[in-house]
């Protein structure tokens, strides 16, 4: 081979080794930093995992998701049963809209029952019952009001129930 | 330095070759004209030419030469100005030469060779392959062995015999004043001789060394009289050559007249190191491959420690969240995870908390008192009120039921009572969860 294809050849070498060691060197230095990040992400993400163990144990004041009136009928429908309030008893279900609470991110998601009667027990039964449902549940208000007429010395006594039963949906705007 | 080197001859129409230190002689090759090289390369790479530096000796035809005496010492080492001086002596133009000179003081001695004639051939011998480093006179290049050896006098006239011309050459302090080729003719010789001699300002005896002339030479010249005392010195012209052309290769000596410059190239002093700075480019050409390796692979190492750390932040992911499928920003998940777990903890100072009425009921029913008959007909609690309506047999009874919540933590409005047409007494007790506020005296 002539010295000027040589010459060309080791022009062309020299550049493509010096390319090559540039490149690698960037390629070095982008691997390290993110192997840096990689130790980083998972030390920090340790610490979250074991937040969110310790949070799963304790007690939720609010649901993630809204849930469906038929979820929540449902579940009034169970605490009457519970609570031995016969179906025909339960008058109304009647969902109301949601309310943002300020600037937090919880909604306010309330339900108003009636029933047409019920005696004081089973009404702590019912209300007992949906708090321990999942989304808990919660009498906001509760209206007793008594019959027009005392009942017979061998009955006990039963009131007419106006009931706001409520529950938190945790929702970041 | 041992190296390998070649000196490369035109002479009388044909290339000759030979290595510096190497060969006792010139190999001849056949006669071609100076621009087509093919033979000449032919033949040294057959004797194991591969790209070493090499001397062009061109013959003293392609030369002229002439003397300037300048203003100063300073002028006199300046090339612009010395190739003006020399452009008034020269039947070409400066630009169109290419030229070197030796300075003695304010004196200056310039050999040139037009561009345009030498150009070309440098330019084959290098498109054929040939690292032409370094181009001088053959003529110049013997003269120079010559006076570095000793066997010339430092001042008068040498004679350089060779071929068919003879290089007529006036020496001054051991460097040269005048150059002249001419025929080999024994009275041209003579003549020119006479003339100097005639143009000599003393009285003194011209010393003429005549290297490699005949003695019909000579001879010629011993007639011109007792003014002049000739010498003859036998030279064999390869050997010269050679070792001239080795004090520039070999030693990096400089010669006396350099024509690789300007257009024909610059003469460059570390040509003759290119072979050492070559070894030195490719000791950092390697140098930058293994650098460029161990970037490799310290980067792969990096990237499988990347990896192993991201598959245990998917391990860690899927250990927490079994059925979710892995998200690309894990990190992030799991950090929304765990602001939604916040959010709904019951710890949650932030969040804000239900109050469930159904214990307070219980607690202003159990505040009742059990020893007072009385009637409820309307109990309504709110998150932090509470309204009771019923009836009593007397109005001092309703501050019986007001004193009794009050002992449980409620705060009682005063009591409306209202004495009913048929019996006992109506009220209504406003009751609120929240404490009394503060009384200020």
């Amino acid at each position: 081979m002539l010295p000027a294809k040589y010459r060309a050849l080791f022009i062309t070498a020299a550049s493509l080794c010096v390319v090559l060691f540039l490149l690698s060197g960037l390629d070095w230095h982008w691997r390290r930093a993110a192997a840096q990040l990689a130790v980083r992400e998972l030390a920090a993400c340790q610490v979250i995992a074991t937040e969110i163990e310790s949070l799963r144990a304790t007690p939720k004041s609010a649901s993630l998701q809204k849930q469906t009136e038929q979820q929540i009928t449902l579940a009034i429908q169970r605490a009457a049963q519970v609570a031995e309030i016969p179906d025909s008893d339960i008058l109304r279900i009647t969902p109301q809209q949601g309310r943002r609470l300020g600037k937090s991110p919880h909604i306010q998601q309330p339900t108003a029952v009636e029933i047409r009667q019920a005696t004081l027990g089973q009404l702590a039964r019912f209300l007992g019952e949906l708090s321990l449902v999942d989304v808990g549940l919660q009498s906001t208000s509760i209206r007793l009001a008594a019959p027009r007429t005392s009942p017979p010395a061998s009955e006990t006594e039963r009131w007419a129930c106006e009931l706001v039963l409520t529950y938190l949906v945790f929702s970041p705007e | 330095m041992s190296k390998v080197t070649w000196l490369i001859e035109y002479r009388a129409g044909s290339y000759r070759f030979g290595r510096p230190r190497q060969d006792g002689e010139l190999t001849d090759t056949s006669p071609t004209d100076p621009t087509d090289p093919a033979s000449l390369v032919a033949a040294m790479q057959e004797a194991g030419y591969s790209g070493q530096p090499t001397m062009l000796a061109i013959p003293s035809s392609w030369c002229v030469s002439t003397s300037v005496v300048l203003a100063s010492r300073r002028l006199a080492r300046n090339r612009q100005a010395v190739a003006y001086a020399l452009e008034e002596r020269l039947p070409l133009s400066a630009e169109d030469i290419v030229y070197d000179f030796l300075a003695q003081d304010t004196f200056a001695f310039g050999v040139a060779a037009d561009t345009s004639a030498l150009l070309p051939i440098v330019r084959s011998l290098e498109e054929a392959g040939l690292e032409v480093a370094t181009i001088t006179p053959t003529a110049m290049l013997l003269l120079e062995h010559l006076a570095q050896r000793r066997r010339l006098p430092s001042d008068g006239v040498v004679l350089l015999g060779s071929g068919e011309s003879c290089d007529f050459f006036v020496l001054a302090a051991a460097r040269p004043q005048q150059w002249r080729c001419l025929p080999l003719d024994r009275e041209v010789i003579a003549r020119e001789t006479a003339a100097l001699l005639l143009a000599q300002a003393n009285d003194l005896v011209l010393p003429v060394t005549a290297v490699n002339l005949s003695d019909e030479v000579a001879a010629s010249l011993d007639n011109l009289g007792p003014e002049i005392g000739v010498t003859r010195q036998a030279c064999d012209h390869d050997q010269a050559l050679l070792a001239g052309a080795a004090e520039v290769l070999c030693r990096g000596q400089r010669p006396w007249i350099e024509l690789r410059r300007d257009l024909i190239g610059e003469y460059d002093r570390y040509r003759l190191m290119r072979g050492s700075l070559r070894l030195l480019l490719l000791v950092v050409l390697i140098t930058f491959v293994s650098l460029t390796t161990v970037a490799r692979i310290r980067a792969s190492r990096y990237q499988a420690l990347t990896d192993a750390l991201n598959n245990q932040k998917q391990a860690l992911f899927q250990e927490l969240f079994p059925e979710a499928r892995v998200p690309t920003g894990i990190r992030s998940r799991l950090e929304s995870e765990r602001r939604m777990l916040v959010g709904m903890s019951v710890g949650n100072v932030q969040a804000p908390q239900l109050t469930s009425v159904t214990l307070r009921l219980v607690d202003a029913l159990d505040a009742l008192p059990t020893d007072l008959r009385f009637r409820l007909l309307e109990i309504r609690l709110e998150e932090s009120s509470a309204y009771l309506e019923g009836e009593v047999r007397r109005h001092g009874d309703v501050d019986l039921l007001a004193s009794s919540l009050r002992t449980r933590g409620f705060t009682v409005d005063p009591p409306r009572t209202e004495q009913l047409a048929s019996e006992g007494v109506s009220f209504s007790l406003s009751l609120s969860t929240l404490p009394p506020p503060a009384e200020h005296e």
